[in-house]
């Protein structure tokens, strides 16, 4: 049972006692004595009213007390949820780009490992208002094996866009389905996901809780479960990085963390790693010096900038991918602060993926809060990446920390967690039961008016 | 053996109205012998005076004593004496039917109380050669619910009493309109008896005007004010909430005992009427519904007589 407003309930408790309190102080029926002089009675002894130790018309005084219980209850929100017995875990699958072919893992990763009555939410993507679409299944109800890629993106575009599925979104979608499941007592919450960057954002913190007061079991998929992108150039390494001593270091670690190998060299950085870094002819019409040799072109020549496909250059060094952009490629363009902040180019399913970063002085890598949307963007354009949880297990720390942080208990009352929608809403019913109250008291009424006229 | 007390006169009543009279304060014009004074001196059994003897004179009536005597011819003049028309008017309304505030007590109500007076002061005023009739009020629009004229004979006394033993209260109504009624059917000279706890709504000034119309046309008119110990005060000490019969949708929570204000009002009220009443020349008397009959008759036939 659930009650939105609880202090209407009280309310009407305590109203409940009006009747009690008149049928106390009020002259007794049975006290009502014929006295034709009774004209001549003193005025001031009708204020003389006795309390009476019990009351009278017992029936009556019950209808009056229940009808105000009924609808205080009916004005309280009163709502059936059913027994509540047990734990329940709510486990929302992230079903955003990001998780790829994670999809695969998910099954053996969680669904296996929970209990029988656990309900788990798949988020299927935004809908056109930007509202996440999401679907309960319970475990037995859940498909299996090749089924779980059904639910993948791409497959069925039209349950939604299965975009910008961010942390924010996921948390609120947890407590909206920690609101509407009912019959248990406590909920257990678990998210599973790749961890992106997008915790990072300033206010995530904040808002996971509010939105979910106790800890929230981080299930991540595995860096290894993404297949490698393969490698085009005859299974060699296929990334050189060129970039200034000053930024040799930050973009090592992000490739590093990406899961691409590195190797550094001497300033200018050349960071070799295998077969000749590729430079695809936009990023050379931007009046950099593209070596379309492989041997590079240095990030002095360049500036640093890209021309992006919308005629604007793209300041700060790049980090430039394999790959080349067919003719009349839609290229997404991030904006941070109204300008440009990172650039995505889509590959074919063959073809590894260019991405530009714009960086600003010595800012590291790791603290753009624009790259976890880059990578965000280049997952959702079909691009293999190694690595998506960016930082390596270290970062799956700082997830953890976030989710799970603090004295959180594992587990949170339901009621916390419910809104008046969960259940059944009681409130009809009862209003109706308070007609059938109301009607009830007019008729016992009817009959002690008439047994006294008859007396 | 002693009868039950709400027995139309039992016999130990019958036995002591034996020694009573109920002779009218007034002149009489009734047509039948009677015990009471009639407007007609002549023929009759109590010496009145001596005439002098006047040509046309019966002879049968000469006093030959006198004549023996004083040798002067006197003839002896009698009071005649007559019955009386005598109509009870009893109020028949909810408010008297009541015995007290204490159901099931086994008091009588104040209506049964005034049937057994009437059949008390009927039976004297038969045994007088009184012609009883009753007018019950209580009837629908006004009207009388029973309406028996004075008439003689055995089967009008049975009538009499069987309507007096069979009395249930009827609907709310004034006394007045009845009161006019019986005095229209009537001839003047008669005696009307009103029994009723005279709680009218507009004090009794309806009344004391329609009863000082009859008292001026020569009737003999008694009111008779029937209450019970409760409604004088008397009663238990009981609170609660307490209802006129006639207006029951306004109870007054109360305890009549112990409200001063209550008796004051109570008598303030019965004073004004007896007042009005009285100084119409309207004989006031007053009787609570547990009073014996014989003693309460006693006592009211004692100060009673011609004025």
């Amino acid at each position: 049972m659930e009650i939105a407003r609880p202090g209407l309930l009280l309310a009407g408790a305590l109203a409940a006692l009006v009747p009690l309190a008149l049928h106390l102080l009020r002259p007794r029926e049975r006290d009502r004595r014929v006295l034709p002089t009774a004209r001549f009675l003193s005025p001031e002894s009708r204020t003389r009213i006795r309390v009476h130790t019990r009351p009278d018309h017992l029936l009556l005084l019950a209808l009056r007390m229940g009808l105000c219980l009924i609808l205080g209850a009916a004005l309280a929100g009163l709502r059936w949820t059913g027994p509540s017995e047990g734990v329940g875990e709510i486990v929302i699958v992230d079903r955003g780009p990001g998780m790829a072919e994670g999809w695969r893992q998910v099954e053996t990763l969680v669904v296996e490992e929970l209990h029988p009555g656990t309900r788990i939410v798949v988020l299927v993507g935004v809908d056109e208002d930007g509202r996440v679409v999401s679907r309960g299944y319970a475990p037995h109800d859940l498909p299996r094996g090749e089924a779980w890629m059904s639910l993948a993106p791409g497959r069925d575009a039209h349950e939604g866009s299965g975009a910008d599925l961010s942390l924010p979104q996921l948390l609120r979608e947890l407590r909206g389905a920690g609101g509407s499941l009912t019959g248990v007592d406590s909920l257990r919450a678990r998210i599973v996901t790749r961890p992106r960057w997008e915790a990072w954002r300033p206010g995530t913190h904040e808002l996971r809780s509010t939105l979910w007061p106790g800890a929230i079991q981080l299930s991540a998929l595995p860096g290894d479960a993404v297949p490698r992108p393969e490698a085009r150039t005859d299974g060699a390494p296929a990334i050189r990085l060129v970039a200034p001593d000053h930024l040799a270091a930050p973009f090592q670690a992000a490739l590093e963390v990406w899961g691409f190998p590195v190797e550094t060299g001497p300033a200018p950085v050349e960071l070799r790693v295998g077969s000749p870094l590729e430079l695809g002819s936009p990023w050379a019409e931007a009046g950099a010096d593209s070596d379309h040799g492989g041997s590079g072109s240095s990030p002095e020549d360049d500036g640093g900038a890209f021309l992006l496909s919308d005629g604007r250059v793209l300041p700060g060094a790049g980090l430039i991918l394999p790959g080349s952009p067919a003719a009349g490629t839609r290229i997404p363009l991030l904006r941070t602060g109204g300008r440009p902040a990172a650039a995505a180019l889509p590959a074919g399913a063959d073809e590894p993926c260019r991405i530009a970063l714009p960086l600003d002085g010595e800012a590291p890598i790791l603290g753009s809060p624009d790259l976890p949307v880059l990578v965000d963007v280049l997952l959702r354009e079909g691009c293999g990446v190694q690595r998506v949880g960016v930082g390596g297990e270290g970062a799956e720390a700082v997830w953890r920390e976030l989710l799970e942080g603090g004295e959180r208990p594992p587990q949170v009352a339901a009621e916390a967690l419910r809104t008046r929608e969960a259940g059944w809403p009681l409130t009809r019913l009862l209003l109706a039961l308070a007609l059938l109250v109301a009607i009830a008291e007019v008729l016992r009424i009817r009959v002690l008016d008439r047994g006294r006229v008859q007396g | 053996m002693a009868g039950r007390r709400d027995e139309l006169l039992p016999p130990e009543l019958l036995d002591g109205l034996g020694d009573l009279e109920w002779v009218g304060r007034l002149v009489a014009r009734g047509l039948g012998p009677g015990i009471h004074r009639s407007a007609f001196v002549g023929l009759g059994e109590d010496f009145e005076h001596h005439r002098p003897y006047q040509q046309g004179d019966d002879l049968r009536h000469l006093d030959w004593k006198l004549l023996a005597r004083t040798d002067r011819l006197y003839v002896r003049r009698y009071r005649e004496t007559t019955n009386l028309p005598t109509t009870f008017i009893i109020d028949a309304s909810p408010s008297m039917d009541f015995a007290g505030v204490e159901e099931g007590s086994g008091g009588l109500t104040k209506l049964r109380f005034a049937a057994l007076l009437v059949a008390a002061l009927g039976r004297l005023g038969r045994n007088a050669g009184d012609l009883p009739g009753l007018a019950v009020t209580g009837g629908s629009g006004g009207e009388p619910l029973h309406l028996l004229p004075p008439r003689p004979g055995r089967e009008a006394w049975h009538h009499f009493l069987h309507t007096l033993d069979t009395l249930e209260a009827g609907e709310a109504s004034p006394l007045a309109p009845v009161l006019t009624r019986v005095g229209e059917l009537g001839r003047r000279g008669g005696r009307i008896i009103l029994l009723s706890d005279f709680l009218e709504e507009d004090g009794g000034r309806e009344l004391w005007t329609q009863a000082g119309h009859l008292r001026a046309r020569g009737d003999e008119v008694t009111a008779i004010r029937i209450l019970t110990p409760d409604e004088l005060g008397e009663g238990l000490e009981v609170d609660g909430l307490f209802a006129d019969p006639e207006a029951p949708d306004a109870p007054v929570p109360g305890r009549p005992r112990g409200d001063e204000g209550y008796r004051e009002r109570l008598s303030a009220y019965y004073t004004l009427l007896a007042r009005n009443l009285e100084e119409r020349g309207v004989q006031w008397w007053e009787a609570r519904t547990t009073d014996p009959l014989l003693p309460l008759l006693r006592g009211w036939l004692r100060g009673q007589g011609p004025p």
